[in-house]
This record gives C-alpha cells, structure tokens and sequence, in this order.
C-alpha cells in the first residue's frame, strides 16, 4: 500500500467547515473595493457599503462550491501534457519571495538580483522537481513598482515549465497577461493551455485587499488559473488554536473563491494555504515547526472535504544556516503534506524563515523531494514482488546481486540518492569531507550542462521591454 | 573493420554489457587474427576499467558492474586457453581470496573476486569463514602469487592477522604477498598487520594487485 496520513476526523472537518460559514455569517469579510463589494452583492452577500463588511450565507458558499473543478489542468509551453492538480496527485514547486541568496561562491548572505533570479530559475528548469516553477526570489536591483513584471519576464525568458506569477495589482496583471500573449502568440493561445497561475496572497485575519481583489477579479475575466493562499499565523493574526488557525484560513479562501466564481465560473483555482504559528520566542513566523507540518495536512483535508485541488508551503526551514535544523526541517515540512496528499507542495529552495534562496538548497530539496516520493510509493507487495523462483534461484548461503532480477528491480523498488553521503567510513574519516553542501555544488555544477533555454523570437527581450517600461 | 574500430567496439560492448555484441566481436577479432593478448588488455581491461569508472561516478550501480565484470570474466576464459605462456595474462598470476574465520560476509569480496577474474587474474575464491589453517594448506597446495582476505567487520578482522601470522609459521610468508580489504580495514591496520596491500575498494583492488605482483 501506499502510505498516507490524516490529522483530521471527518466529524473535525464538519466542525470546521460549520465554523467557518459562521465567521463568515456572523463576522464577515472587510472588502474596501467597490468593485468587488458589487459582485458580491450579486453572487447573493449581505454587503454594508458604509463599512464594506462582506457576510455570506450558506447557500452562497454551497453555490461557490458547485461551480468549483476538483481537478485544475496546468499546462507548459513544450506542449505536453498538463499538470493534472487534484486528487492524489502530487507535485513539488519552488517558492517566491526572499530577498536574500545565500551565495554560493562566497557563502555569505547578500542581496537577490536579476542574475540570481536568472539561475535560480535555470537550475530549476533542469532539475526534476520542481514540477512547476513559483517565481523563486525577488531581485532588489529593478524598481519595486515594476518588479513583479521583471520577474516574469525572467520566468518566459528562461524556463518552459509551468509557473506562478506574481503581480502587485490589477495594472500589472495585465501587462503580466501581455507579456505572456508575446510568448503565446495570442490570448486566446493562451487561455487554452494557460502556461502560467496567478499568486493571490491574502490578509488575515478576513480582509480581501485591494490587489488582491483586482487580481482574482482580472484573472477570473480570463479564466486564467488563480493559487489562492491564505496564511493565518496562530497567535498572531489568528486565534492561538490550531484548530482556530485553520477555520480563519479556510473561511478566507471560501470568500476569495466566491468573488472569483462570481466573475467567472469556469476560471480555474487552487486552494492554498500558508497556515502558521507566530513564534513567541522571536515574533517571527515559523515555516519549520510541528505546527507548520499539521497545518499543512490539515487545510490539505480541508480541500479535500471541499473537492478543491490543494497547495500550500512545505519543504520549508526557518534555520539562517545550511546545517542539521535545515534538514530536520525540510523533510518534516515536507514528508508531512505529501502524505496528506497536498497537490502543490511549495517551498524548494527557500530557508531562513521566508527570507533567503540559494542554489544549493535547490538543490538539497530536489534530493529532498526524492526521499519523499519513495515513501510516497509504498512497499508493493504483489504475486510478482513475492515471487519465489528468485529465492530458489539463489538457495540458501548465495547473493542475490548478481541476479537478473535484481538488475530488474533494483532502479524500480530503491531509491538512488544524488547527494546524500554513504559508504565506508574507513574511507573517508574527515566528517567535514563529504558534506551535503559540497556534494550539492558539484551536483549543481553536472546537472547545469543540460540546461537549454526555451526557443523564442530573437527579438523577445525588447518586446516584453516595451510593455515593462513602455 | 580495422582493429581499431573492432577493439574500441568491444569497450563500447563491454560498457553497455551487452553480452552477445561482445562475444561476436570477440570471435571476428580472433578470425581476423588480432592478437588475444590485445584483444584482453586493449579491449576487455580497457572496457571493464571504464565501468568502473562509470560505477566510481554514480552512473551506474553496484548490479551492473557485476554484470560487466562476470561478461568479461566469461569471455575471458574462452581466450584463456589461446594464450601462450609469453606475455600473457597467465602470468598477471593466480589470486586465492577468502572471507577470513568468523565472518559470513562475502559481497565485496565476490566483487573484487570478480573484477580479478575480468582482468586476468587465475582467481581460487575459498568462500567464507575460511580457517587460517585451510588457507595456509590450499597455499601449500595451489601456489598461489597473491592472496587476499576479507573481513566486514571489527571484530573479525584479527582473524586476518591471525592468518599472516599462521602463514609466517608454516615459513610460507616469502613466497606469497597479502593483500587485506573489508569495511572496517583501514591502511593503517593493513601495515599494523604486516600486509603488504590494501585497497579501499573493488576497482582498486585490482590496481593494487598489479602493483604488487609487479614489485
């Protein structure tokens, strides 16, 4: 069988789901967009424009829910088959934000600039997952009103897998949709196999912002694909119960995906979640911890419950050092929401809380990855896994290396690490020689040569410029 | 097909273990009338090292450089018996091996066996938990150039001592050179024990044999 794990009962989750549509009811969504607050007045919301307070009733929610696909198609430019997001499935995929790489010839910390992006993206083309590319880094040396843009067009420019997009309001959305049109040849190409998901962050606790609302409203115009996240962090922007924690994020993404539906039944969303805990030692928040692991099965099951294709944070360490809490923390926060069976698993690359990327720890949540998705595998116990004839072959007192069957079976039933240590230690008995790290750069170094850059117009660069700056 | 081509066909054969190309390469070598001796040394080793080099770099697994090595190994007993005495690989020389007392373990030591086998070696594998006293005796009686012994795990490693120690009482210790491996073995415990070779793996093992037997 393949192993799979659950945190909530199915009695839990009705208990969520009821306490969600209640916070919904009871509290309500600040919305300060009048767009917005029109849709769903609409879609069929208790709305008071004084306050811009959003409460929707179950029937609204159930009629949301109804319109919503259990399995979202992400598409590549190579034309091959989709990502199919939903059900078992599950995929591994970078994630955005930081600001800072690690450097891998200096190994000292400094700012993300264009060329980190360039070849963060670029190992992440090769390697194999990242099934899917979320924009991994944000580069300090472009304006902070165009950055977004500058980093799909590194994204177009140097990758052809799937990836998320970010943008920082509905005006660059836009030129976001144009850049992709450039590469697409039209838009209609482009909604047909959108190669390309927009990431929507929301505010907890129960606040649509602004930018926000203008993205999922744009895209779902579109029906261009929306992975919508919400990341309450316990104690801090949500109840100090887990339990609480996963209501306010639930309740959140019910009401983004009402507003989208209502624009759009047909656009395509992917439920998400970032749920946390603030840690009361540093206030900051914790991508590393227990919590973040249960967190993460948890709004896993929640879409679940719905019939929604999941994602959310995973392979995550808060650690500000390559070392052992790295990789207790990335295989916990990872293992944790592939066994619940999260579609979209993000967090490759990232550390140091939210706040740093390096190539190298790409490359460790690759091997991380593979780890993962041996156990996820299982132990298959069949007529032919338990055949006999291999034992009376071999008899009592031989070795079975040097069979047929285990040449058959060896690559099939174990996994291969790249960069895990093993072997002798009467071999090497200096306990610094093979660390991960360095095994990592020269890893890094191999799987660079068969990097090849996606084919496009020569005259790219100055037309995805003209809508950047022009 | 020129010589060339043949012999660097049978290296591509031997590396992708591909046992009925090499055998008919083989024989269109020897109907042409190449030399065995070049065949083995140029070809064959050639192969087999390249494998190893393949198996050194993680491209292939341990499986597969089994397969290799005991391709060759078969090939190279059909050679063996056109080889004259000059020159030939018969004189690389007779390798007893063994597991030593106490120990069961014989993986590593069946694939320095083997990859001995490949590269020209008369190769007497004694198996496992093998006595100082049996080896001593099949010394006695086989002759063997060098000998190797095996232990997996610290604590049967004393055995190998044991065996030097019972090989320099029967006054034997001139006429044969040792070579020690396992797990646990370190060079430094090699020298400690009187051995006049280590080597850290299989593929090594046979470059440390060849120095030896040569000095």
């Amino acid at each position: 069988m393949q192993p799979r794990i659950k945190v909530l009962s199915e009695k839990e989750m009705v208990k969520i789901d009821q306490a969600s549509r209640a916070l919904l009811m009871e509290v309500g969504t600040h919305v300060p967009n009048e767009e917005a607050l029109e849709i769903f007045e609409k879609a069929g919301a208790i709305v008071d424009k004084n306050s811009q307070m959003v409460r929707i009733p179950d029937h609204v929610i159930n009629d949301t829910l109804s319109k919503c696909a259990s399995c979202v198609r992400l598409y590549d430019r190579t034309g091959g088959a989709p990502l199919l997001i939903g059900g078992d499935r599950i995929y591994f995929g970078t994630v955005g934000i930081a600001t800072n790489v690690l450097d891998f010839k200096t190994d000292e910390y400094r700012p993300v600039v264009c060329d980190d992006l360039r070849d963060i993206i670029r190992l992440s083309d090769v390697l194999d997952p990242p099934d899917f590319i979320l924009v991994p880094a944000t580069p300090t040396d472009v304006p902070s009103d165009k950055v977004d843009m500058v980093e799909t067009k590194l994204l177009l420019t140097n990758t052809s897998k799937h990836f998320i997009a970010e943008a920082q309001n509905g005006e660059n959305f836009k030129k976001t949709v144009a850049m992709a049109v450039e590469v697409a040849g039209s838009l209609e190409a482009l909604q047909k196999r959108p190669f390309f998901t927009t990431l929507v962050c929301l505010t907890s606790p129960l606040v649509l912002r602004d930018d926000g609302v203008e993205l999922i409203v744009e895209s779902s115009r579109l029906g261009l694909p929306l992975f919508i996240e919400s990341g309450p962090m316990c104690g801090g922007t949500s109840p100090a119960t887990l339990a609480s924690t996963i209501i306010m994020a639930n309740a959140e993404l019910l009401s983004s995906f009402v507003l989208a539906k209502a624009v759009n039944p047909a656009v395509p969303l992917i439920y998400a979640s970032w749920a946390r805990i603030l840690d009361m030692k540093t206030a900051t928040c914790s991508h590393g911890g227990p919590e973040f692991g249960l967190l993460r099965c948890a709004t896993t099951q929640m879409a679940k419950f719905y019939g929604l294709p999941s994602g959310g944070g995973g392979i995550l360490a808060d650690t500000r050092s390559i070392d052992v809490q790295l990789g207790m923390e990335k295989l916990g926060t990872g293992l944790l929401p592939a066994l619940a069976e999260t579609n979209m698993v993000v967090g490759m690359g990232l550390f140091a809380d939210e706040n740093a990327i390096s190539l190298e720890t790409l490359v460790i949540d690759h091997e991380v990855t593979g780890w993962i998705s041996r156990v996820l595998r299982g132990i298959e116990v069949t007529d032919e896994t338990t055949d006999l004839t291999i034992f009376e072959e071999v008899g009592s007192g031989g070795d079975f290396v040097r069979t047929k069957h285990t040449r058959e079976n060896f690559l099939k039933e174990m996994f291969i690490p790249k960069i895990m240590d093993r072997g002798y230690l009467a071999l090497d008995k200096d306990p610094r020689a093979k660390s991960m790290r360095k095994r990592a750069r020269k890893y890094f170094d191999k799987v660079m040569e068969q990097y090849e850059p996606p084919r496009l117009p020569d005259d790219i660069d100055s037309r995805l410029d003209e809508i950047i700056y022009g | 097909m020129t010589t060339d081509t043949l012999i660097s066909d049978i290296i591509e054969s031997v590396i992708k273990m591909d046992e009925d190309a090499l055998t008919a390469l083989v024989s269109s070598a020897l109907e042409q009338g190449i030399d065995p001796l070049v065949i083995i040394n140029d070809g064959l080793t050639v192969g087999l090292r390249k494998v190893g080099d393949l198996f050194a770099e993680e491209e292939i697994f341990l499986p597969e450089l089994v397969l290799a090595g005991e391709i060759v190994t078969k090939v190279m007993e059909t050679l063996k018996p056109r080889i004259s005495g000059e020159g030939g690989v018969d004189k690389k020389g007779r390798f007893l091996i063994a597991t030593v007392k106490g120990d069961v373990h014989d993986i590593g030591k069946n694939l320095v066996a083997l990859l001995l086998s490949a590269s020209g070696y008369d190769v007497v594998d004694l198996g496992k938990d093998v006595s100082a006293e049996t080896i001593v005796e099949k010394i006695d009686q086989l002759r063997p150039e060098i000998i190797g012994l095996s232990a997996l795990l610290s604590t049967t490693m004393p055995a190998q001592k044991q065996v030097i120690e019972a090989i320099e009482e029967a006054g034997m210790r001139e006429k044969v050179k040792i070579m020690v491996g396992g797990a646990p073995v370190t060079r430094d415990w090699a020298e400690q024990i009187g051995a006049d070779g280590y080597a850290e793996d299989a593929s090594s093992a046979v470059i440390v044999a060849d120095r030896i037997i040569k000095g």
